[in-house]
């Protein structure tokens, strides 16, 4: 059974700023840059 | 299962469901920090557990009850059961019982993924707990003897228990990302009308603050630890310098994370002691505003002098010169933290039950683990001591009191206010005092050792050490044991019964804020009508 705590507008709300807070950290993981470029190498390398 | 929508007129009589169903399918954030801080608990007494081994060893020189390679699985693992185990759920349960009671908001902005936070953590701990059992069965590979650091090339040769820790971090650190988007979501969505930022209270000040902060550096210890999986199974050369990698990379990585996450377990107990000490004091805090403006120049510089962990890697001298200006310059926020609560405390009627005195014991111990911070941070000095016990006894003073002892404070705090019972308070000052004088008779030594020049992480020393090490070690089974008579306290107060006295809403003659406006314990649901805050 699950309590009514929020209206729709606020549920979308904090559904919305909970996506772009994710897409935040998501940013950071991909951007510790040396993954990706160092992954590219490896996949240069393989396709040689 | 079917989901039944009440509205708030029908939930009025909804009391809590019972049964395991009422842990496994919660929603509901008081259980849910209740979680949390059980959690937190059993990592707690495993992590001790190991500590208590490492001093056990280190009683006297020679090697006499392990070998070296459990030692130092038993660093490592002791590392991380207290950071990730113990610290960072404990923090996170305070804040999942108090946040909503806080800013007058029912529950979490996302319930759902509250559940999810939680119920990630004991797989993270399963799996970290098999990282340091699987050497022992066959074919197990050997143990991590890396330390909490996992530096590769060492990190990339460890057997399969490595694999077992570094899906435990990645575990661990979706649980934080998630558990802060909750918090964020909540501080900024959920507030009652009229509190505005600046109204907000310090504690939800500082998680708001750490929850960023592990949103910015938590990805990021995930990339390297990925990057470090690839390095061991699919051939890459990221930290491999025959491949054309680089080692020294995944230590920028790690303490991108690393020196970050030291303030994210400072924070949440500098808002416990920023609601302690006003109430014990009678007093308003001192410099609301400036304390704000601390906390944010801290995160903000501490997200970048991490490189001060790495002084001996060979930087240039520019580099070295920027990380120790940077982190010199931390002081002075952290310096302004302190001024307040002194001056918050400055002629107020004061009294000192158990949480005030935690709060005094911070101030002055967590004082003195900052100045031999600055110590560290001054490159020829930290030349001397790097990998000394010094650093050992350093970073006791500043995580013990700075983040364990300000969530003992806490729990002290608002025990009343979640069980309804008033602690025993004689009880509670006897655990505080036995507490204090074995952590200090534990770690003052160790600053002695590490000068003469003692290296940590060596099971074996040298003979000339060894009286302060069996002082060392006699302080750790006294500070080990003693946080059995906080278990008991915590149980005692939980049961109730004749001998203690009832909470009343304000559990504190001098507390103020709308936590102390609900009942003690508060009813299952609260704040379904946001209060008016003007």
């Amino acid at each position: 059974m699950r309590i009514e705590t929020q209206n729709s507008e606020l549920r979308r709300k904090n559904i919305r700023l909970a996506w772009i807070l994710g897409g935040l950290a998501l940013f950071f993981m991909l951007t510790s840059f040396p993954f990706w470029m160092n992954l590219l190498n490896v996949a240069g390398n393989l396709s040689r | 299962m079917s989901t039944t929508t009440m509205t708030h007129d029908e939930a009025h009589h909804h009391g809590a469901p019972t049964g395991w169903k009422r842990w496994l399918y919660s929603t509901n954030h008081k259980d849910i920090g209740t979680l949390y801080l059980l959690f937190a608990l059993v990592m707690l007494f495993l992590g001790g557990a190991s500590a208590m081994m490492i001093r056990a060893e280190l009683f006297m020189p020679g090697i006499q009850l392990i070998d070296p390679d459990l030692y130092n699985n038993l660093v490592t693992n002791h590392a991380l059961l207290m950071i990730f185990g113990a610290v960072m759920p404990a923090a996170a349960g305070l804040a999942n019982w108090m946040i909503p009671l806080m800013i007058g908001a029912p529950d979490m902005a996302l319930p759902r993924m509250n559940n999810l936070s939680f119920w990630i953590l004991p797989a993270a701990a399963t799996m970290l707990i098999l990282s340091f059992v699987v050497p022992f069965f066959p074919g197990g590979g050997t143990q991590i003897n890396t330390g909490w650091t996992i530096y590769p090339p060492l990190s990339v040769q460890v057997g399969m228990s490595m694999d077992f820790l570094i899906f435990a971090i990645h575990l661990l650190g979706v649980s934080s990302v998630l558990a802060s988007i909750n918090i964020i979501v909540t501080l900024l969505n959920m507030r009652a009308p009229g509190m505005t930022l600046m109204k907000m209270p310090m504690f939800c000040w500082t998680w708001l603050v750490t929850a960023f902060l592990l949103i910015l550096v938590v990805p990021v210890l995930a990339g390297g630890v990925t990057m470090l999986l690839f390095d061991r199974h699919f051939g890459t050369s990221f930290f491999d310098a025959a491949g054309g990698g680089d080692p020294v990379l995944f230590q920028h990585l790690f303490w991108f994370f690393g020196h970050p996450e030291v303030y994210i377990l400072l924070l949440p107990s500098i808002g416990v002691l920023s609601h302690v000490i006003p109430t014990f004091a009678r007093k308003p805090l001192f410099g609301y505003r400036s304390m704000v403006g601390a906390m944010l120049a801290v995160a903000t510089i501490g997200m970048v002098v991490w490189a001060h962990h790495q002084y001996t890697i060979g930087m240039s001298l520019g580099a070295v010169t920027y990380f120790m200006v940077g982190t010199i310059l931390i002081s002075i926020p952290v310096g302004l933290m302190v001024f307040n609560f002194i001056a918050t405390m400055w002629r107020g009627a004061m009294t000192f039950e158990t949480p005030m005195l935690f709060a005094v014991g911070i101030i002055l111990m967590f004082t003195f683990g900052g100045l031999s911070g600055v110590m560290l941070a001054v490159v020829p000095a930290d030349m001397q001591y790097h990998d000394s016990m010094f650093v050992v006894a350093h970073f006791h003073y500043v995580l013990m009191p700075g983040a364990v002892f300000g969530l003992f404070a806490g729990v002290f705090y608002w025990l009343p206010k979640w069980t309804g019972n008033m602690y025993d308070e004689r009880l509670g000052k006897l655990f505080f005092w036995i507490n204090v004088i074995g952590f200090n008779i534990t770690f003052f030594p160790q600053h002695f050792l590490g000068l003469a020049g003692m290296p940590r992480r060596i099971i074996d020393y040298n003979v000339m050490f060894t009286e302060f090490n069996v002082l060392s070690s006699i302080g750790a089974m006294i500070f080990g044991l003693s946080h059995l008579l906080f278990l008991y306290i915590v149980i005692q107060t939980i049961r109730g019964g004749k001998s203690l006295k009832r909470s009343g809403a304000k559990s504190w003659e001098g507390a103020k804020g709308l936590e102390w406006e609900v009942d003690s314990p508060p009813a299952f649901h609260t704040w379904e009508t946001a209060p008016q805050i003007k």
